[in-house]
């Protein structure tokens, strides 16, 4: 075994034994109304309106540099113990359902063996290893890249039954869809200019281009704003306390 | 007639299907060699690395997972071939977990042409691996990249490697580029690299979402963007190296043809039969 498998058994185990720690910790100071919802909402409070603040610091200044790194290391932390959690979730989540004989628990049963063997090549020999190059070049990528081809069958079915001109709106969506159908492919434009009279004054690739870059970057912008406004007030409830749903369903 | 169109109106869906894969192995089989014209929005972003000067150090950013790779890994093979001939340094990040492998993919199977045999990892490439939590990341990388990662994706120290030296962070970096699929990615250095520190932000994404950074375009944060296959194809093209978004353009222009041909259809029997039950 070499030194890096032996770290990262080490570190698999170090992080399995600190939050069986901190589970006990949280167990035994979860009466405590001070610890269970001042010091988070308290924290959140503080955390949330430095990160603002950082925004209207010049990147220049050493404050900035000061919250900047440790805003970086603490996130990365938080998220890597996020991870472990959803590991622990996935293994137990998916090892009951095998153990109570749930329906489909044979899917599982391939989760959990696909899991333990990319787990275990990924920690002996690490991301060069012949066995993980395999698992991932040979059986996630295609696995993938098939699920995500598969669109195209099911858009070519749901377009077929659902893109229907039924109204003025649906039209007009029709009319939209098919001319930047037609202008993404040069086959598109090749067809186009046998249409008469229409094809002398507009290229298609060019309407689709237009179509885009005008109505649909309207559209998305308005989302955009929108989202963005939600966004902040949503924010906005965390920080000062009044959206608490992250504190789990005690609260 | 009706009688046909009534057929039609309540066709299978597996005929669809079968038609789809029909119009997806013939031109794979046959290549149409169909023309590829060029839009501005990839020549933009092409531009951006095109106008680099020799040594200069380019962070491209892998944001996707295999299912996306059918459009980004051409694309950015095309990028990296692009960047190898003009001796750009390629700096490989990741804000996906997957992102690291595709970029090792990329590299094993250029480094392996003989065109470009003499480039070497941590000379010419380095790839950075992946850190939790993407916001941070971007953010992080502000103040020090080599802080963000402090190893590399083999567990390498990073500063050992020639093409880190004299890399702070974002200032020392003459570009980036983001090959994007999902919320991770080009609008996090657009927002953060790009409005904060005033970097040099392009990328390329699925055609799916590259009407997301359409704005980003208008207002010039973002400098160019190459778009799903198409666009890959177009930077294929340009680099003068046609390869497999080349090839599956033709696949998409006879796809896109089928869809609208049965769009055509469906509401061609509409019209004749009535509202399909």
């Amino acid at each position: 075994m070499d030194k890096m498998a032996l770290f990262n058994g080490s570190l698999i185990v170090f992080f399995i034994v600190l939050f069986v720690l901190l589970i006990a910790i949280g167990q035994t100071l979860r009466t405590s109304l001070f610890l269970r919802r001042k010091l988070p909402l308290a924290f959140c409070f503080i955390m949330g309106v430095t990160m603002i603040f950082q925004f209207f610091i010049p990147p220049d200044n050493t404050l900035y540099k000061e919250i900047e790194d440790l805003s970086t290391k603490w996130i990365q932390i938080i998220s890597s113990f996020a991870l472990v959690i959803g590991l622990i979730s996935l293994v137990t989540m998916n090892f009951n359902k095998i153990t109570r004989k749930y329906e489909d628990w044979q899917y599982s049963a391939v989760l959990l063996a696909g899991f333990f063997i990319t787990v275990f090549y990924g920690l002996r020999d690490g991301f060069e290893g012949v066995q993980f190059d395999f698992i991932f070049n040979y059986m996630y990528v295609p696995m993938q890249s098939t699920m995500f081809s598969l669109l195209a069958f099911f858009v070519a079915s749901a377009a077929f039954r659902a893109f229907r001109a039924r109204s003025r709106e649906a039209t007009l969506l029709l009319t939209a869809a098919v001319i930047v159908m037609l202008g993404r492919v040069e086959l598109g434009s090749i067809l186009w200019s046998y249409i008469p009279v229409v094809s002398t004054y507009f290229d298609v690739s060019d309407l689709a281009q237009w179509i885009n870059k005008v109505f649909t970057t309207a559209g998305q912008r308005a989302i955009l704003l929108g989202a963005s406004l939600g966004y902040i007030a949503a924010s906005f409830k965390i920080l000062l306390g009044i959206e608490r749903s992250y504190f789990g369903s005690e609260e | 007639m009706k009688a046909f169109f009534t057929i039609i109106n309540t066709l299978d869906r597996r005929i669809i299907f079968l038609a789809m894969l029909i119009a997806v192995i013939i031109p794979l089989i046959n290549p149409l060699a169909l023309p590829v014209k060029i839009t501005p929005n990839t020549t933009s972003a092409y531009n951006v690395i095109d106008k680099l000067n020799p040594g200069d150090r380019l962070l491209l950013s892998f944001d996707y997972d295999p299912a996306s790779s059918p459009e980004l890994q051409p694309m950015a093979k095309a990028v990296m071939t692009h960047c190898f001939r003009k001796d750009i340094k390629i700096i490989a990040v990741a804000l996906w977990p997957q992102g690291p492998m595709m970029a090792k993919n990329a590299f094993e199977s250029l480094s392996a042409e003989p065109e470009f045999k003499g480039k070497k990892y941590g000379v010419d490439f380095v790839n950075l691996g992946v850190q939790p939590s993407y916001v941070a990341v971007v953010k992080g990388m502000g103040d020090s990249i080599p802080g963000v990662f402090p190893t590399d994706f083999f567990g390498n120290k990073t500063l050992d490697f020639e093409i880190m030296k004299n890399i702070k962070n974002y200032r020392d970096i003459a570009a980036i580029f983001s090959l994007t699929t999902g919320s991770a990615g080009i609008s996090t250095y657009v927002t953060i690299a790009n409005a904060q520190h005033k970097s040099i932000v392009t990328g390329g994404c699925t055609a799916i979402s590259s009407l997301e950074y359409y704005p980003y375009l208008q207002s010039g944060q973002l400098s160019g963007l190459v778009e799903g296959l198409k666009g890959a194809s177009e930077y294929e093209l340009k680099v003068g190296k046609p390869g497999l978004a080349t090839s599956g353009m033709d696949v998409q222009a006879v796809v896109h043809m089928m869809l609208i041909f049965f769009i055509l259809l469906a509401n061609l029997s509409q019209a004749i039969v009535g509202k399909a039950k």
